[in-house]
């Protein structure tokens, strides 16, 4: 019985030492101010909001072989709340968007704050060994890892807060969740060029062979070459 | 006496070639087969084969190749070892081993000359290389076998023939069968010195002279060389040549170095030793030498001899140099044009791989459902439909980026690949129409989207296309084990003619695929049934239409327990023992018929309706007595049978209970009777005497009493007892 206890104990310290207690972006949210005209909004999302339930392995399969994303055991806090498929405003690159979920952890896209200097490197997401790893570019302040995970106190405390909370309590919550974060992220182009990208590939460990493709790749440029929505190209005007 | 003579006049170093091949026919043929049979061949075919794994099939790739050489991976080992011999000591595999061309040189060396056809005096190299070049290049290509003029089955198989064995008769009395024949016997045994065949149309003496003349301009290689200076141009030696290789050009022998066998023949008629089969000694220099005079000369053998003519005009053209020029120049720019051509039949022309072969691709759309963009290329490519480029299917997709809702499917449509048999375009609107028209008919055949899986998954009743099949691969894993051992079969007797990976991954893997769905298990097939019949929830919301009335209903429980109840019956648990005699959903929903076709026992048509079933049970030789009259008693026998179901089933099934089963009339007779036995015997017990109960003697009850339970019958008692009292009265 004794030794029961002596190990909860134990891995209680574990715990808090393998979870810093702050993070760059954490230190933001307690930071960040609530703008009166964002809070009206974050309260109309709120009461707007449905829950969809996501649907999968529905009784009638696809019809062509899909390979299943493999789960991986660290959640970061935005899938708390977001599906691991997250985008879906923009019809024509959602899914090109959600590919990038494989690779990129959602902060190096929508979190850049001002006159910081962050690092990227990659980052497992697979705590057990025994699983292949899934390592994503994460950003680094301070050689310390910007993101957090749903096992974090921080995720904790907003869960608890985020149950009890009253409609207007929830929107400020959201409200400064998000205030750290940009909406959009950078287009297409902005990674995929040739000179100026947000990411330097090099330090990333990508091959030569690997940074000419991602910066010359088809996709990106074909997207760049759509002004409106409902532009459509004939694939006699591709071979032009 | 003539025969002996002509024995002892053989030359005792062609004796010795001549016993070697004979050994070796010992060693290669049947009846013995010792050299195949060492590597588990009985012939010369399959993975012995040496003769076409080089065969060039338009548009074959890296990987083609190596499963060709995988496959006859021995015979490749053998050509090679003969190329290497062939390189340091000329073609001894062919002269002194090789039993397919021995042996009709050897019939045709004991026969008299007069029935002989002289065929040394055509121009051989230019035909042996013209007939080589159709043999690898233009034969695959019109799709003639390359084994239907090979040499290395006939000979084989007409010893087998000999020896017995029924696959040489076949084989020799077949139409290639016969052609080989008529080729060994013009070719062989009644051609001047038997070698016709391999002067003109063996592919590995094409292959293997080459060698020999790339060999033969070394120094330190082996070869028949002629001593030029000794050659007095007697002509002995080109006469007794058996490849016709000796020509004499100005009276002095020359070697064609692209025909020579080294048989050594010339050798050993030569007289004055001007001819020899050696490699050039090292140091060629005389010793001894004053001002350029040789003392002893040391003879200057040559293996090839460059022809340098003086004349000039039409006449100083090489025009054996030049047919080979053209035969080659022919031979490549075949190859080069059926390669590009080849590479223009594009996987995936419309390039919708280039987004969709990225890996995560997906989005949730409003309903929620998880939409996967992504295609996995290769098992696509290896899939059912892995030559239908996408835009066959989905036709409404014309340009980019396309309307989520554009990638609408309708599986009646053709697409434009051709059925090889008919030439039509491929189609499922056979199947789809007798699908419209089955008791099925209502699930969808056509307008498949991604999203639209919701609403099958939550609405329809009726398997769609979809529901059932997906786009599989040709061979599911778990068939593989069967499938190799099919494969393996196939790659031996489909795939000596038919080469190639395509083919075998398209056609190979297609026909296979039929072969092996068409021995699908019974259990498979009922698996694919019990996907929707064996789930009860789902079954219980099944509506069936009426077709007289219109009028929609229920189902009724039997329906719901059709994949139990059938389980319950011998059908079903015969097929659960592995017992292949058990009888699948679909051996009496569809026998024989297309697997589509299943109809409503209620529909005339149908093969469980009432009038069909003595037909239906009597199919494929099952119960074939049922369709005489007086036996057709037996199709009343319920396969359905809810009577052997477990009670609790049948009360989870309790909401719509109809009691049209057998219970319903046991209850109705065997209730009454066990009330009125229970209250009878109680009754009877307050009237009757109390004592020794006798038992009943309705009918038989005697006989009963006496025999079985050994008591002496009532009126047997009754006898007794009057003679008891006769006795002591």
């Amino acid at each position: 019985m004794h030794m029961k206890y002596l190990i909860y104990t134990l891995l209680l310290f574990l715990s808090v030492f393998a979870v810093k207690a702050t993070t760059l972006y954490t230190q933001q949210v307690e930071l960040s101010p609530v703008n009166d005209k964002k809070l009206q909004q974050a309260i109309k999302q709120i009461k707007e909001h449905s829950e969809v339930n996501l649907k999968d392995n529905l009784f009638v399969s696809p019809f062509h072989k899909q390979t299943k994303n493999q789960p991986t055991d660290k959640k970061p806090l935005c899938n708390v709340c977001h599906q691991k498929q997250p985008h879906s405003l923009d019809k024509r690159k959602r899914s090109f968007l959600n590919m990038h979920t494989r690779y990129i952890s959602c902060e190096t896209c929508h979190f850049i704050p001002k006159n910081t200097q962050l690092k990227y490197k990659w980052l497992n997401f697979n705590s057990d060994s025994n699983k292949t790893p899934a390592k994503r570019i994460t950003p680094f302040y301070n050689d310390e890892v910007v993101i957090i995970f749903s096992d974090h106190k921080f995720v904790e405390k907003v869960k608890q807060s985020w149950d009890k909370a009253t409609t207007l309590e929830k929107a400020k919550l959201k409200l400064r969740l998000h205030t750290p974060l940009n909406a959009d992220g950078p287009e297409c182009l902005d990674c995929h060029n040739n000179k100026n990208q947000l990411l330097d590939l090099e330090s990333l460990k990508f091959s030569r062979k690997d940074i000419k493709k991602l910066q010359q790749h088809a996709i990106p440029r074909f997207f760049s070459r759509f002004k409106k929505e409902e532009q459509r190209l004939r694939m006699t005007d591709l071979l032009q | 006496m003539n025969f002996i003579q002509k024995i002892k006049n053989i030359p005792k170093e062609q004796k010795y070639r001549y016993l070697f091949i004979i050994a070796s026919c010992l060693l290669f043929f049947a009846p013995f087969a010792f050299i195949p049979g060492a590597v588990g061949n009985d012939d010369l075919c399959g993975k012995m084969c040496m003769r076409r794994f080089f065969l060039y099939f338009p548009g074959m790739s890296q990987d083609d190749f190596n499963t060709n050489i995988s496959i006859a991976w021995m015979g490749v080992i053998l050509l090679a070892s003969i190329f290497i011999t062939t390189f340091f000591y000329g073609r001894l595999w062919c002269s002194y081993i090789c039993p397919v061309g021995g042996f009709p040189e050897l019939v045709s060396r004991s026969l008299n000359d007069r029935w002989k056809i002289e065929y040394r005096s055509l121009p051989q190299v230019p035909i042996r290389y013209g007939y080589f070049a159709v043999y690898i290049l233009l034969m695959p290509t019109l799709g003639i076998s390359a084994c239907t003029l090979c040499n290395f089955i006939t000979v084989p198989r007409l010893f087998e023939s000999f020896s017995g064995g029924i696959r040489g008769f076949a084989f020799i009395f077949s139409t290639i069968g016969l052609v080989n024949l008529a080729l060994l016997l013009l070719l062989g045994f009644f051609a001047s010195k038997g070698r016709a065949y391999c002067q003109f149309l063996c592919p590995i003496g094409a292959m293997d002279g080459l060698i020999n003349l790339l060999g033969a301009k070394l120094r330190f290689t082996r070869r028949i060389r002629v001593e030029r200076d000794r050659c007095t141009g007697c002509n002995i030696c080109a006469r007794n040549c058996m490849t016709g290789a000796i020509k004499m050009v100005d009276k002095i022998a020359v070697v064609d170095q692209l025909s020579c066998m080294s048989c050594n023949e010339c050798v050993n008629v030569c007289d004055w030793h001007a001819i020899d089969w050696l490699a050039l000694p090292p140091d060629n220099q005389p010793k001894r030498k004053k001002k350029g005079i040789d003392f002893h000369p040391l003879p200057e053998w040559e293996a090839v001899h460059i022809e340098k003519p003086e004349t000039k005009g039409l006449k100083s053209v090489n025009w054996q140099r030049v047919i080979l020029g053209v035969i080659l120049g022919i031979s490549i720019s075949f190859i080069l044009i059926t390669q590009v051509q080849a590479k223009q039949r594009q996987t995936d022309p419309d390039g919708c791989f280039a987004c969709h072969a990225l890996e995560g691709l997906e989005y949730i759309d409003n309903k929620g459902v998880l939409r996967n963009s992504t295609i996995n290329q290769q098992h696509y490519l290896s899939s059912l439909h892995g030559s239908v480029p996408c835009k066959d299917c989905h036709r409404k997709i014309k340009d980019f980026p396309h309307k989520v809702e554009n990638g609408e499917v309708d599986c009646s449509e053709s697409c434009h690949l051709e059925e090889p048999s008919e030439g039509e375009a491929y189609t499922h609107k056979k199947p789809t129409e007798v699908f419209e028209k089955s008791t099925h008919g209502e699930g969808w055949s056509k307008g498949f989207t991604g999203g639209n899986r919701l609403e099958e998954s939550e609405k329809q009743q009726n398997p769609s296309c979809r529901l059932c099949h997906s786009n599989s691969l040709y061979i599911d894993p778990e068939k593989m084990p069967e499938f190799k051992t099919a494969f393996s079969h196939t790659e031996t007797e489909c795939g000596s003619c038919h080469k190639g990976k395509t083919w075998l991954n398209r056609f190979g893997g297609h026909i296979l695929r039929r072969f092996l769905s068409a021995q699908q298990s019974k259990e498979d097939e009922n698996k694919m049934c019990d996907n929707c019949h064996a789930d009860k929830e789902r079954m219980k919301k099944i509506e069936i239409k009426d077709k007289e009335t219109q009028k929609k209903h229920k189902v009724d429980k039997k329906f719901i327990l059709a994949s139990d109840s059938y389980a319950m019956s011998l059908h079903g648990r015969l097929l659960a023992n592995d017992n292949e005699d058990g009888v699948s959903c679909i051996d009496c929903h569809t026998p024989g018929k297309e697997k589509h076709a299943i109809q409503n026992h209620m529909d005339t048509g149908s093969s469980t309706h009432k009038e069909n079933l003595s037909k239906t049970c009597s199919a494929s030789g099952c119960h074939q007595f049922t369709e005489k009259f007086i036996n057709s008693g037996f199709t009343n026998t319920d396969m359905h049978d809810l009577d052997f179901i477990p009670v609790y089933e049948k009360i989870i099934t309790s909401e719509v209970l109809n009691f049209n089963t057998g219970w319903k009339v046991f209850l109705v007779i065997a209730v009454p009777v066990i009330i009125l036995l229970v209250s009878g015997s109680l009754i009877w017990s307050l009237f009757s005497k109390q004592g020794k109960s006798v038992i009943f003697s309705i009918f038989g009850g005697n006989h009963f009493q006496k025999h079985i339970i050994g008591r002496k019958p009532k009126s047997v008692i009754k006898k007794t007892k009057k003679t008891n009292k006769q006795q002591k009265g």
